[in-house]
């Protein structure tokens, strides 16, 4: 099994390198060979389009020929002198002046279409078919002054046909000159003679005549065209193509044939042989095929010999760079040629060397980073400074291979205090450090810089804001210098040295802070707690105290309506009581009266006649009080004159007094009585009467204003109906006014305007606690003095009520808020803010809109509810 | 490799090749003049017609006037005041603007003899457009024509080629060489005039229509008529003028050509000069005219694509009146008449023929010979003076001629156009004479006064009528034949369409 990857890179290359060169040599010379040759078949095709041009313009040249023919002949004078003479010497004639011309056939006819005359040429076979019958086409349009030439049909064969008139020379009319020629072989290879190309005929679409030869030599009929073809040619078109005609290849062309009435009733058909071109093509693709095996096997060649020169050389490099990998980085690369692969055996050499130096390098330097390492996790684990301190002395001295090593760091007073050492001398239980050292430390802090001095080295320990203190290391006298590395090193350690010890004092800070804090988060919680505890309380207080306000609001409502339902009663029960009072004084002081008027000596009949005028004073009554006073004092005067003329006593006192009973008629007979009635008595009995029936009326009218007032609080409250019942809207506004009358009768006025209105459901006594509340407000707001009007209105499938003011109006930055339950701009106490919040949820829930409008002197709040009830309700009920 | 290369560079040529589309027209006469204001030929019209252009022009395939370098227009109430608004922004192929400036100077210099551009032979301004009084410029792009009196056919002869409008520019500069080098604004422009071979024409690039498909236009001479045959057969040439009768068979059973046969506006006849004996006797005439076998000449000279004629007017042309008298065939008659005259048959009229068919005479030569013969049965022997057609032309207009063939298409599709041009005494004028015939008559030229200032069809059919009838029986000719416009062209010319006056339009036609 061939895999391509396991082949040497040898035969790769000199495979590649053999396609990489065929291929498109082979690619080029092939769209060449078949460009080239698609260019020649098409020129083929061309010129056989030409051919077929050309060909058609010699059978039309025939054509004209034949035609010029028969005009010459037809104006020939010794035809026509033949004709006068004897028409039977016409076919001599003909036969003697066309006896070597291949024109065709040769026809006179006379002036009665009739053919007397007629010469063929010596292949008779040829022009038998052809004789024109008497009165043929050709002979008809001639015989009508035309020269008539067409191709056409005669039986199976096509023809041409020209036709002139024989005119003499008086323009008289002879005769006819037809000449037929066939469009057979013979045209063909006539016409193949001139134009080099193989020539056929078609009737239709069927082929009549051709040039071409079968392999045995034997000439065929000729080709159809392809089919899809055909009628585009006898449409008119010349095509072109590629046919077959045994077992040989042939460019193709089909011109039309036509009459002279432009009916395409044939074609003519040029055929050019494909051969040499098929030649060509063969030829080219041969010397295509041995070119390229050729090229290949060049090719080949001399990518194996390239191959093995480069691959040589590249094995070596292969092993050297195994052993490298191996670990072996001496093993050298020899280079031994000057060309790339050389190149890249120096290179390789250079890159192990300096390999070998970055692994030692790298190596050093781990060692550094392993031991930073370490101090840094010594460091962030290990928190308190004294420890910190140590372990950096320590790992410096040891990182760094100095014997001796000191950390100072800066006290509070300046001075730099030796806080970690390695390797000092203990002299009396007390360290020494070399006053040198000392020195270079305090250099290093106050310079900010790093400084060595043969084997010591000293650095600052500093942090970003300040200077912490100095690490001073140093090695024994002739251990050699410290080099470039080690200062960084060093100063490395310090800056770590220095964080940690920033740290550490941080942790320290911290840790002192932390503590006092949490001491205070505990005293601010249980504060809180308190806090907390104390809000819990004051909340339930709150809520106790909303619920006791909204009960004392209503309350509050109910007193009002109390305090003037006790109003309207009071009213009228002080008037019966004051009446009743009276009652008794009064029946006494009339009995009494009535037993001195029984001492009298009154005939029966003047006792009678004076009773009956007194209960007739009583109906008057009612109408006392109600004359002017003018008219009161001219009575006055008149019943004075009456009592003068009888000479009764207190004339004026008396007429005044009967005046006041309403007993004005009687002053006549009291005059006329007063011999033996006082008068003075008499006006007595009167005017106790007129008391007492004045006293009864006022009964009457107290009496029947409890009635109302009782019976319209019984409307109001609908204490018996509960829920939706039909409401009037009228009548609960009405109720609403009775019950507020109190208020509303010390100067308000309140106008009236109702629509008659349907009625609606409704919660009736909910919805007279709007009504008690708009108005209520209306009151309030015009602090009790004003004008109030109320209108009831039909709005589409509303119910308005409108209440409207001209108190001062609500001012616009409330007028957002007024719905809004506790919402009140009454002084603390005088109202619960309720009012309005409440009307504006019992709209609501009769699915109504409560609105308002408000300016100075105009405020209206206007009630709408849907007529159909509350529908809202409906559903959910 | 270079194979190739050679392949592609071929391709490149012939695709190069096609994108030139160009169309050669090959006639028998060569132009005599593309100066519009001389030209008198047909073949002269057929190449000024694409150089230049009109105020006004005929729509295509009729003769209803449409609008070509001016916008619209306008007629005072008496008929004599005409304004034409110009198209703007049109230039001329030298690059000048087509202003109110040029049609002044177009028309001036015909009208105007004194004018430094009038020449000699301006032959069609004292036969159509005498009657334009004034021509005068109102602004840039208004002109205003005023005219003798009113005069029907006016607006329709202004479409016609005497009132091109020419580049007063180039003619300053060319002088009588701008006959040779014509600057107008058409679709086409001339680039070279090879005397007596061909005439060159490019597509103008800056029309204001649509610019044309055909980029070249090449009109060819070529007398032979067997030789145009051949080239258009062969391909060379892609439109042909004057194919001789017996060809037309031979086009119509070629598959790759195709016959135009438009009916044409013209009219073939024999002149007889009325001013020189034996023809200015009427009846010496009217003998000619029974004399004359027209049909045979009909069937044999035209192949039967025309009509005999009665009268100078052609059938299809409105005004053509067919109830006028009628020579039928008669020798015995015409015999008859003769004998009563005073005409020796001594006397041997010249018959004055040219070489060249003519569109409306194909084979000038034959029907002059049937004529001859003809006449020559009735005892008129004449002799044929067969010249080349600018000679015969130059020669019958001075009347040297006792006898002519002659011919007009017609150019304005108005009845005027044929009476007043071919028999009015205005234009019998020796040296200009399209009256070949010499004819004067005062009724007839009254009739035709008449017919020029009636704006009625109806009332200028009338005086047509009668001035035919005069004609019918003054017989200064024998009225031929009406022939129909053949023209052959390859099938790959597409569009094309011939106008009665055989010019052909090659704004949109394109080959393929």
């Amino acid at each position: 099994m061939f895999r391509w990857w396991k082949l040497s890179l040898r035969t790769k290359l000199a495979i590649t390198l053999g396609v990489a060169t065929l291929l498109p040599l082979l690619l080029v010379s092939a769209v060449g060979i078949r460009v080239a040759i698609g260019r020649l078949e098409r020129s083929l095709l061309i010129q056989t389009r030409q051919t077929a041009h050309i060909a058609l313009n010699l059978l039309l040249r025939q054509v004209q020929r034949i035609s010029k023919e028969s005009i010459h002949l037809a104006a020939d004078p010794e035809l026509h002198e033949l004709l006068n003479l004897d028409p039977g010497l016409v076919s001599h004639y003909l036969q003697t002046h066309y006896q070597t011309s291949d024109l065709g056939l040769i026809e006179v006819a006379d002036k009665h279409k009739t053919i007397f005359a007629r010469w063929l040429p010596q292949d008779q076979r040829r022009y038998r078919r052809l004789f024109c019958r008497s009165g043929c086409t050709a002979s008809v349009k001639a015989l009508n002054y035309e020269q008539y030439l067409t191709i056409a049909l005669v039986g199976n064969q096509l023809v041409i046909q020209a036709a002139a008139p024989i005119i003499d020379a008086t323009f008289a009319l002879r005769g006819a000159v037809i000449i037929t020629a066939p469009l057979d072989g013979q045209m063909a290879d006539y016409i193949k003679g001139v134009v080099r190309a193989d020539i056929g005929f078609l009737n239709g679409n069927r082929p009549v005549a051709s040039t071409f030869v079968s392999q045995t030599g034997q000439r065929i009929l000729g080709v159809s065209p392809p089919q899809p073809l055909e009628q585009s040619v006898l449409q008119g078109n010349t095509i072109e193509t590629v046919q077959q005609i045994e077992d040989q290849e042939f460019a193709m062309a089909f011109a039309p044939l036509q009459t002279i009435q432009g009916k395409r009733i044939g074609m003519l058909a040029v055929g050019l042989s494909r051969e040499g071109l098929m030649h060509a093509k063969f030829s080219a693709t041969r010397s295509l095929i041995f070119g390229g095996i050729i090229c290949l096997i060049f090719a080949m060649s001399l990518a194996y010999v390239i191959g093995r020169r480069i691959t040589i050389p590249l094995g070596r490099l292969h092993r050297s760079t195994q052993a490298i990998a191996a670990g072996d980085l001496e093993h050298g690369v020899t280079a031994e040629t000057d060309d790339e692969i050389g190149d890249l055996a120096r290179a390789f050499q250079t890159m192990t060397v300096a390999l070998r130096e970055n692994q030692e390098r790298l190596a050093a330097r781990m060692r550094e980073i392993m031991t930073l390492h370490q101090i840094g996790r010594a460091v962030s684990s290990v928190l308190s400074l004294d420890q910190v301190l140590h372990l950096v002395v320590n790992e410096v001295t040891n990182v760094i291979g100095a014997e001796r090593g000191v950390l100072m760091l800066l006290e509070d007073n300046g001075q730099l205090h030796l806080r970690a050492e390695v390797g000092l001398y203990h002299s009396n239980q007390a360290l020494c450090v070399p006053n040198a050292w000392l020195q270079m430390a305090e250099e290093v802090t106050e310079r900010h810089a790093a400084k060595a001095v043969t084997t010591t080295l000293a650095v600052p320990l500093e942090t970003r804001e300040q200077v912490l203190g100095a690490l001073v290391i140093a090695r024994r006298e002739g251990a050699g210098s410290f080099s470039e590395a080690d200062l960084r090193l060093l100063m490395t350690f310090a800056d770590q040295a220095a964080t940690a010890i920033a740290n550490a004092r941080l942790y320290d800070e911290i840790r002192t802070f932390s503590a006092e804090l949490e001491e205070e988060v505990q005293r601010r919680t249980a504060e809180l707690v308190a806090t907390n505890a104390e809000l819990e309380r004051t909340i339930s207080e709150l809520k106790q105290t909303q619920a006791m306000l909204i009960h004392s609001e209503r309350m509050a409502g109910l007193g009002l309506l109390v305090a003037g339902i006790a109003h309207e009663i009071n009213t009228p029960a002080g008037a019966i009581q004051g009446s009743a009072q009276t009652f008794g004084e009064t029946i006494d002081r009339l009995v009494e009266r009535l037993r001195q008027f029984t001492q009298c000596r009154l005939t029966p009949k003047e006792a009678s006649s004076l009773f009956e005028q007194m209960i007739q004073g009583r109906r008057a009554l009612s109408q006392i009080g109600r004359l002017p006073p003018a008219t009161i004092r001219h009575r006055a005067r008149e019943l004075a004159t009456i009592f003068e003329r009888y000479q009764i006593l207190d004339s004026q006192r008396l007429s005044k007094r009967l005046l006041e009973a309403g007993a004005a008629e009687m002053a006549e007979s009291i005059g006329q009585l007063a011999d033996r009635v006082s008068p003075e008595l008499a006006v007595g009995i009167v005017e106790d009467l007129a008391f007492l029936e004045r006293s009864s009326l006022s009964i009457q009218a107290a009496i029947s204003s409890l009635v109302r007032l009782v019976s319209a609080l019984k409307s109001y409250a609908h204490t018996d109906e509960k829920g939706l019942i039909e409401a009037d809207i009228t009548e609960g506004l009405e109720t609403t006014l009775t019950i507020l009358h109190n208020q509303l009768r010390y100067g308000i006025t309140v106008q009236k305007s109702y629509d008659p209105l349907p009625k609606v459901p409704a919660y009736v006594d909910e919805l007279n606690q709007v009504w008690t509340n708009l108005i209520h407000n209306s009151i309030q707001a015009m602090d009790g003095k004003g004008e109030i009007e109320i209108t009831t209105f039909m709005q589409d499938d509303w119910i308005g009520v409108r209440v409207q003011d001209n108190g001062p109006g609500i001012p616009p930055e409330i007028m957002p808020r007024i719905f809004e339950p506790f919402f009140t701009t009454k002084p603390s106490g005088v109202g619960s803010g309720l009012g309005l919040g409440i009307a504006y949820k019992i709209v609501k829930k009769h699915g109504g809109k409560i609105e308002v409008e408000s300016r100075p002197n105009c405020t209206c709040f206007t009630v709408l509810l849907p007529k159909a009830g509350p529908q809202i309700d409906k559903k959910s009920g | 490799m270079g194979g190739i290369v050679c392949l592609l560079v071929s391709r490149c040529s012939s695709e190069e090749g096609s994108r030139a589309k160009v169309l050669r027209v090959a006639s028998a006469g060569e132009a005599l003049t593309l100066d519009p204001a001389a030209i008198s030929d047909t073949e002269s019209v057929q190449v000024a017609m694409q150089i230049f252009e009109q105020l006004v022009r005929y729509k295509e395939g009729s003769s209803q006037i449409e609008p070509a370098l001016a916008t619209h227009w306008s007629v005072d109430r008496r008929g004599i005041l005409w304004t034409f608004y110009l198209r703007r922004g049109v230039r001329f192929h030298d690059g000048s603007p087509m202003n109110a400036d040029s049609v002044v100077f177009s028309l001036e210099r015909q009208r105007d003899r004194q004018h430094p551009f009038h020449f000699q032979d301006f032959t069609y301004w004292e036969s159509t457009f005498r009657n334009i009084q004034k021509i005068k410029k109102v602004d840039e792009y208004t002109v205003q024509i005023r005219i003798e009196r009113p005069f029907a056919p006016f607006l329709a002869n202004l479409a016609m080629f005497p009132a091109s409008i020419v580049s007063p520019t180039a003619m300053k500069k060319e002088g009588r060489q701008f006959a040779v080098r014509p600057v107008g604004t058409g679709p086409y422009q001339i680039v070279q005039w090879i005397k007596g071979n061909k005439i060159i024409l490019a597509r103008n690039p800056r029309h204001w229509e649509k610019t044309p498909l055909i980029t070249h236009l090449i009109y060819e001479v070529v007398p032979d008529a067997n030789q145009r045959l051949v080239e258009l057969q062969s391909g060379t040439i892609d439109v042909m003028y004057d194919l001789a009768p017996s060809d037309r068979q031979l086009v119509r059973l070629h598959p790759d050509l195709n016959l135009y046969i438009v009916q044409g506006n013209n009219v073939a006849f024999l002149a007889m000069n009325t001013q020189k004996p034996p023809f200015d006797d009427p009846r010496v005439r009217q003998a000619v005219n029974y004399a004359i076998n027209k049909e045979a000449i009909v069937k044999l000279v035209y192949q039967g694509l025309a009509t005999s004629a009665n009268g100078p007017i052609p059938p299809n042309l409105w005004g053509h009146n067919k109830h006028i008298r009628r020579y039928a065939y008669n020798p015995e008659l015409a015999k008859k008449i003769l004998a009563k005259t005073n005409y020796s048959s001594l006397y041997h009229p010249k018959l004055y023929v040219m070489s060249t068919p003519r569109p409306y005479l194909p084979s000038p030569i034959l029907a002059a010979r049937m004529i001859a013969r003809n006449l020559a049965e009735v005892g008129m022997k004449v002799d044929l003076v067969i010249r080349p057609w600018s000679e015969h032309l130059r020669a019958t207009q001075m009347g040297e001629h006792d006898l002519c063939l002659s011919g007009w298409a017609g150019d304005n599709g108005d009845p005027d156009n044929f009476l007043f041009l071919l028999l009015d005494q205005e234009n019998a004028r020796r040296g200009a004479a399209r009256n070949q015939a010499m004819f004067t008559d005062e009724k007839f030229h009254q009739l035709l006064l008449r017919g020029q200032t009636e704006f009625n069809p109806k009332v200028r059919r009338n005086y047509y009528y009668l001035a035919q009838e005069i004609i019918a029986e003054q017989a200064p000719w024998v009225p031929l034949a009406h022939t129909d416009v053949v023209v052959a062209a390859q099938k790959s010319v597409h569009n094309l369409h011939v106008h009665p006056s055989t010019v052909i339009f090659y704004r949109k036609v394109s080959k393929n």
